[in-house]
């Protein structure tokens, strides 16, 4: 479905096209939500909260660039305003409201460090179930190849090339969005 | 890329291994003596190091239940608009008639101009006492503890006032974010139930029963996990632990249990219910320890049940009991 189509059947008040641009893009936003607030729950009570207003205010809206950047950026701005609610001396929290005043530069950096985070999300989930456990087995509960095979009853070989495979698939999926993101480092340290 | 990919004769397995610190001695000399044959293999290790460290986020995304938000969305996007008009007035204002709504009908005018909600004002004078607010939520209020709110809520936005004990049961809506505002502190639901209980002074307790909040005071905040207290001493500092009073709600639920409890602390709580005052001679009784549960019942029920689990005596004082002698059955540890 287009994005302009998309848009006339939400603006009908069509439920599934709506159910459509949530799945679409619910995960995504809160997960940039979380870079803002800090919180993932909180994070996805606000990117609800703007799909809520997104929903009210359908007939009233004008899409100028596109949905998708109109989205992130009323996330964004929901974020700011929640920020700048809290009043909280908090580091991070000042850092970015500081940045904020000036540029646009952050946004665009964390909509596409998420966007490529995405990517990656989508590319483990593609990857054959055996090779998925193993490679959630070394990447997040810290798991020796060793203990592995262990616990899955194959040969400490098999979970070695699996690692390999799934490490490959990664990389070749997400390679192209690499470069921007070492520029980005880049800014971000200079 | 493809002459790049020539050049790695590495084992991606052994960089991750590398990056874990599970790799052997053996293999760690594996990594650093590719590393240093050849001046783009370090380039190489960069960017396999950046897939491995993006692929973190992971976790965040795995985190989201697309589903059931898109669910709960659902119910509060399409269904608010159907069931408006029957939302729940009715039932304020059956508790406004019959029970000790105290409406002290102030008009008040927030935020200038504009029509200005009537503020309702709840005192549990005769014991404790349960509101529903115009969102549905529903509040349990302590004996002598009030409750501030206005008639109808803003839309974007649910503040209360509370003094003294409530327990909160709070409708879900993250576009109208629902806070309880006690002694200078701010208690912000991010959906869900939790007991706020307000001292005297600066001190506050809350613990959280299911779902998450967020609480201010001042600059200083903390979000609650359920299971979670949160206390701010008299001299204002605030302090996260695990809830270990398992009676916390005998109040609200009139029972009370206790699970190999040792007594000097069981009396408290039969003491904060009852609100009776209860010593205990012995020493032995005081460490002992006591395992039953009371629901419902009156305080002569549990002190007969003490006389009998300690074979002891109890006698009736001008502030309240003494539990005098008694043989300990189970010492507690």
């Amino acid at each position: 479905m287009s994005e302009t189509n998309l848009l006339q059947q939400i603006k009908q008040g069509d439920e599934r096209a709506y159910e459509v641009l949530f799945k679409e893009y619910f995960q995504v936003l809160s997960v940039y939500a979380k870079r803002y607030v800090q919180d993932l729950d909180l994070a996805q009570d606000i990117v609800q909260e703007v799909f809520v207003k997104f929903y009210e205010n359908r007939l009233k809206l004008v899409v100028h660039s596109s949905l998708k950047a109109l989205l992130y950026q009323s996330v964004r701005n929901r974020c700011l305003d929640h920020i700048r609610s809290e009043q909280t001396h908090n580091a991070h929290h000042e850092q970015i409201l500081n940045i904020n005043k000036g540029s646009d530069i952050d946004a665009t950096d964390f909509m596409e460090q998420v966007e490529l985070e995405e990517k990656i999300y989508k590319s483990i989930a593609a990857l054959p179930e055996q090779c998925q456990v193993i490679f959630r087995m070394s990447r997040f509960e810290g798991k020796r190849n060793q203990e592995i095979a262990e616990a899955l009853n194959l040969s400490k070989r098999t979970v070695e090339t699996q690692i390999s495979n799934a490490l490959k698939r990664l990389r070749k999926d997400i390679f192209p969005y690499l470069k921007a993101l070492i520029v980005m480092l880049l800014q971000t340290f200079s | 890329m493809k002459a790049m990919e020539n050049n790695s004769t590495i084992s991606e397995h052994l960089l991750v291994a590398y990056w874990t610190n599970t790799a052997t001695e053996e293999e760690r000399g594996q990594v650093e003596g590719w590393l240093k044959d050849q001046a783009q293999n370090e380039a190489l290790f960069d960017q396999w190091k950046q897939v491995w460290e993006q692929s973190g986020s992971l976790a965040d995304f795995e985190a989201i239940d697309v589903e059931a938000r898109w669910q709960q969305f659902r119910g509060e996007a399409f269904a608010q608009k159907e069931g408006k008009q029957v939302r729940m007035f009715p039932a304020v204002w059956r508790y406004a008639a019959a029970l000790l709504l105290v409406a002290a009908a102030t008009f008040l005018i927030l935020r200038g101009g504009g029509t200005a909600p009537e503020m309702m004002e709840a005192v549990a004078s005769n014991g404790p006492l349960e509101v529903t607010l115009p969102d549905g939520s529903q509040v349990w209020l302590n004996e002598q503890a009030s409750l501030k709110y206005p008639n109808e809520f803003d839309t974007d936005r649910r503040l209360v006032e509370l003094k003294g004990e409530a327990f909160f049961e709070v409708v879900h809506n993250p576009a109208s974010p629902f806070s309880v505002l006690a002694d200078g502190t701010e208690t912000r639901v991010l959906g869900t139930s939790f007991n706020l209980k307000e001292h005297e002074g600066n001190r506050l307790e809350l613990v959280l029963v299911t779902g998450k909040v967020r609480f201010s005071r001042a600059d200083d905040w903390e979000i609650l996990a359920p299971g979670e207290k949160l206390v701010v001493d008299d001299e204002g500092t605030m302090s996260k632990s695990q809830n270990d009073a398992a009676n916390f709600m005998s109040w609200r639920t009139r029972r009370l249990e206790f699970d190999s409890a040792v007594m000097h602390t069981a009396v408290r709580d039969v003491e904060s219910l009852y609100g009776v005052q209860l010593t205990i001679d012995s020493e032995e009784i005081s460490n002992c320890s006591v395992t039953a549960t009371f629901q419902n019942d009156s305080l002569e029920d549990v002190l007969e049940t003490f006389k009998i689990l300690f074979d002891a005596e109890i006698r009736q004082t001008d502030q309240g009991y003494r539990i005098i002698g008694g043989v300990c059955p189970i010492q507690s540890p």
